[in-house]
């Protein structure tokens, strides 16, 4: 499908509003500009409606006429949408293209009163455009469905903070699962075969009641209806073991992200082991700061040694017992002769050997003699002092200066020792102090606590698996014999052929539409996954930052979008991407699908560039609107919804790329944000052919001033 | 180590430039003590102020320099000495080299060029360690590089 125009009458405020889109498959982009509240949703839900009715409204409470209609007063509501339908036909060897022009009119009536309104059955007409006029359609509801399929609604019909539910962490993951698992459903018309299984199933139990009733034979009835217990019971286990599975996997993933909490909080230390460390290390501080004490102290002490003053004043020190030594050898010093003259008086005999006893003349000298000398120079004594002592306490002593300095050296080595073995200890207690912030007790508990828990959910879960297991299997064996049974009854009774028949044919319906979906499934799944992937690397992955840290990005088995990391873990994009990412991903999702489903049909999308840096927003943009042939695959029609600062920094890619850009304001705008006065007596949606790089009477902005915007004559 | 002798200077007075007061102080630890602080010993190398006082004495008599002040600071009376005998001793010795061997009945002519030697040495020991930020290490520097240069003699 392609859209050719719209045209809106009392659409909400879009009480008259052409507009057109770019059929050049070149150009295949049309811009709708707009700021918040100029009426881009307003467009998006009215382009829905026209399509898809009510159903296509987000909530059916709000009215759509405008919201100053007056009470009491019906208000005719209309929307009209131009499209073509295309289609590639192989004709004698070539690819034919057939177009075949629509026109959509949809319209309802309100009747506004206060707070509520009354809103008729809407009315649908659909007509075939023709050379000779235009051609109603029979059961145009039904037409419409083939052709643009009410499921994929939100697939064509995008808002980019609504796209992002898809990968959303404020959803469960089931949700966000049954979400991209209808999407893929909807998209692959896999509702369809699931219909259809379904009644085929419903024939099967039908033929097989028949077959028993007709069989007239109690055994057969019994068969049967223990047969249809049984596969009853089977299906709901096995869609049991189905739901148990993907629990078991999400819970798998969060034991996987508890337990890397918890190794991180353990990272940081035991915190035991940190504290003891903390205390080694005060002590070995306070051990190092009484050694300082005690160095410093005996360092001041070595400046009051007697080494030391021997050293500098070897010298005068030196010559004075130079001096010294001569009087000695001139035999001035030392004095003995006074301990001589007593030791004779003690022996009582003279060196002579005349005898000294008392009383003896010898005695009286040599007492007299003493006395003399006691009374000689003190000067003498002094000198014999100095003599004596400097010759042991001065000239003995080898080297004082060495001895000092020798000493000074080892005293500055252990004061080195001692600054280190501080610094060490210091540095310990920083580091040990930090590491125990860092450590909160009770964080490791409770991380310890959430993984045990998950474990024990697992647990639970793989245990309740197994048990289903253990009965699916079980039960497979019961069916296969009862089923056989069955069939062997039925044989017996040639009144039953018939339906033996239609039953077996029946049964090999339901196993060949069973073994399609799960296979259709499989692999639409893995393709969409690569080309999402394909697509979301090449918005993103150009920043060296990010490929750094991811890989990729892929649909999981049981449809959760997860983003690869760069150490090959899976985890949830909400989590791990940037707003900007997020948006890329499921854009790339979104376009995946259309890509794979291979429905052409025009993709809307509103306000798609929220969030991005300029580069990605190129990047994006350029991926999502490439011509046919160029990187995307099919043919393309994308009309996006942009506000100025989406439209800011890509200009050139609009210049490239756009068909159609009109700008869209809303004339309660004024006097607020708007320059001109619209001079409108109601509320509404003005359009005008304003490009991204224009502005007019219209449209212009008083903030647009300084932007760069050629004034264009409205 | 020297045996304990008669102190004969226990009369006299040890002295050193009034000019030089606030500067031993600032580098001895028993000015801090007086005032109630705890002398950080990096900071104040010196435990006495007759310990400043030997080491200037010290590098006076290597210097040859004695210097009589406009104004001297008694900060101490000779009776310190007992405590170092082997102080006593090389005073004694240095009298008889410089003063002459009569000067050791002079215990005042003594002390009076030791202080004059202490003034002259004080005033070179003083500035190698003004303005410095851990004057012990300034001063061990200063003092190996003496007794490297006695050596060399």
């Amino acid at each position: 499908m392609r859209v050719k125009a719209a045209r809106f009458h009392n659409f909400r405020l879009l009480r008259d509003v052409r507009l057109e889109f770019s059929l050049d498959q070149q150009r295949p982009l049309t811009v709708i500009r707009g700021q918040n509240a100029s009426g881009k949703t307003s467009l998006l839900t009215g382009l829905t409606w026209a399509l898809y009715g009510t159903q296509g409204v987000t909530s059916t409470s709000q009215r759509l006429s405008p919201s100053d209609w007056a009470d009491g007063e019906v208000c005719r509501v209309s929307a009209q949408l131009d499209f073509q339908q295309v289609a590639y036909n192989q004709i004698a060897g070539r690819v034919v293209e057939s177009v075949v022009d629509y026109r959509v009119i949809r319209e309802v009536t309100e009747l506004p009163e206060g707070d509520h309104f009354t809103r008729e059955p809407d009315v649908l007409t659909l007509y075939r455009l023709t050379d000779e006029g235009d051609k109603p359609v029979s059961n145009p509801e039904l037409e419409l469905e083939d052709m643009l399929p009410p499921a994929m609604k939100d697939i064509f019909f995008t808002d980019g903070d609504s796209a992002l539910s898809f990968i959303s962490s404020q959803l469960s993951a089931v949700a966000r699962r049954d979400q991209v698992k209808d999407a893929i459903k909807a998209l692959l018309g896999l509702d369809l075969l699931e219909d259809a299984s379904k009644h085929v199933d419903a024939v099967r139990t039908k033929l097989r009641q028949q077959v028993s009733a007709a069989a007239g034979d109690n055994r057969l009835d019994d068969v049967q209806q223990i047969l249809q217990k049984r596969e009853t019971s089977q299906q709901r286990d096995e869609e049991a073991r189905r739901d148990v599975q993907a629990q078991i996997e999400v819970l798998g993933r969060q034991l996987q992200d508890a337990e890397a909490a918890l190794q991180t909080a353990l990272q940081n230390g035991r915190y035991e082991d940190v504290a003891a460390d903390l205390a080694s290390a005060k002590k070995q501080l306070a051990t190092g700061r009484g050694l300082e004490k005690q160095f410093k102290a005996d360092h001041q002490t070595l400046f009051e040694a007697e080494d030391l003053s021997l050293g500098l004043l070897r010298e005068p020190l030196h010559a004075a017992l130079e001096g010294l030594h001569k009087l000695h050898d001139a035999g001035v010093i030392p004095k003995t002769a006074v301990p001589v003259f007593q030791d004779r008086l003690e022996l009582g005999i003279c060196i002579c050997g005349a005898t000294l006893a008392d009383g003896s003349d010898a005695r009286a000298h040599l007492e007299a003699l003493i006395a003399e000398q006691r009374t000689s120079d003190e000067e003498q004594k002094t000198l014999t002092r100095l003599f004596h002592q400097g010759r042991t306490e001065v000239e003995a002593v080898d080297d004082p200066g060495a001895a000092w300095v020798g000493e000074m050296l080892g005293l500055e080595f252990n004061r080195l020792s001692a600054l280190q073995l501080i610094e060490d200890a210091g540095g310990q207690i920083k580091l040990s102090e930090r590491r125990l912030a860092e450590i909160s007790q009770s964080e490791v508990v409770v991380k310890r606590g959430a993984r045990d828990s998950l474990r024990a959910a697992l647990t639970e879960k793989e245990s309740r698996r197994q048990q289903l297991d253990g009965a699916i299997a079980g039960r497979s064996e019961l069916l296969s014999k009862e089923r056989d049974e069955f069939k062997r009854l039925m044989d017996a009774d040639r009144k039953l052929n018939v339906f033996g028949g239609r039953l077996d044919a029946a049964e090999e319906v339901h196993r060949v539409l069973s073994n399609s979906m799960g296979s259709l499934q499989r692999d639409y799944l893995v393709q969409v996954s690569e080309r999402m992937n394909e697509l979301f690397m090449q918005m993103v992955g150009f920043d060296p930052a990010l490929a750094q840290i991811l890989r990729g990005a892929s649909i999981t088995e049981n449809y959760e979008i997860m983003v690869l990391t760069a150490d090959d873990r899976l985890v949830k994009p909400g989590e791990f991407l940037n707003g900007a990412s997020q948006r890329a991903l499921t854009l790339a999702f979104i376009w995946a699908l259309t890509e794979v489903s291979g429905v052409l049909a025009p993709r809307f999308i509103d306000t798609p560039l929220g969030m991005m840096d300029d580069t990605v927003k190129k990047r994006v943009l350029r991926l999502l609107t490439s011509p046919q042939g160029e990187v995307s695959k099919g043919e393309k029609q994308v009309i996006m919804f942009l506000t100025r600062s989406e439209i800011k920094d890509v200009e050139d890619v609009l210049d490239e790329r756009a068909g159609i850009v009109a700008t869209i304001t809303n004339t309660e705008h004024y006097p607020g944000d708007l320059k001109n006065d619209p001079r409108r007596k109601r509320p509404e949606i003005l359009v005008c052919s304003c490009d991204h790089r224009q502005v007019c009477s219209i449209c212009e902005r008083r903030l647009d001033a300084g932007a760069g915007l050629v004034l264009r004559g409205a | 180590m020297a045996r304990a002798v008669a102190n004969p200077f226990v009369n006299t007075d040890l002295k050193i430039p009034e000019a030089c007061w606030d500067a031993v102080r600032s580098l001895t630890s028993t000015f801090r003590d007086e005032g109630g602080e705890r002398a950080d010993i990096d900071s104040s190398p010196f435990r006495r102020y007759v310990d400043l006082w030997w080491l200037g004495l010290c590098i006076g008599v290597r210097r040859g320099v004695r210097t009589t002040p406009e104004r001297w600071h008694t900060f101490t009376p000779g009776v310190v000495l007992s405590s170092d005998p082997w102080r006593i001793l090389h005073l004694e010795l240095l009298a008889v080299q410089t003063l002459g061997r009569e000067s050791l009945a002079e215990p005042g002519k003594v002390i009076g060029m030791a202080n004059d030697y202490a003034a002259a040495g004080l005033d070179e020991l003083l500035g190698q360690l003004r303005g410095v930020a851990e004057p012990i290490w300034a001063l061990t520097t200063f003092i190996k590089t003496e007794l490297a240069t006695a050596a060399d003699h």
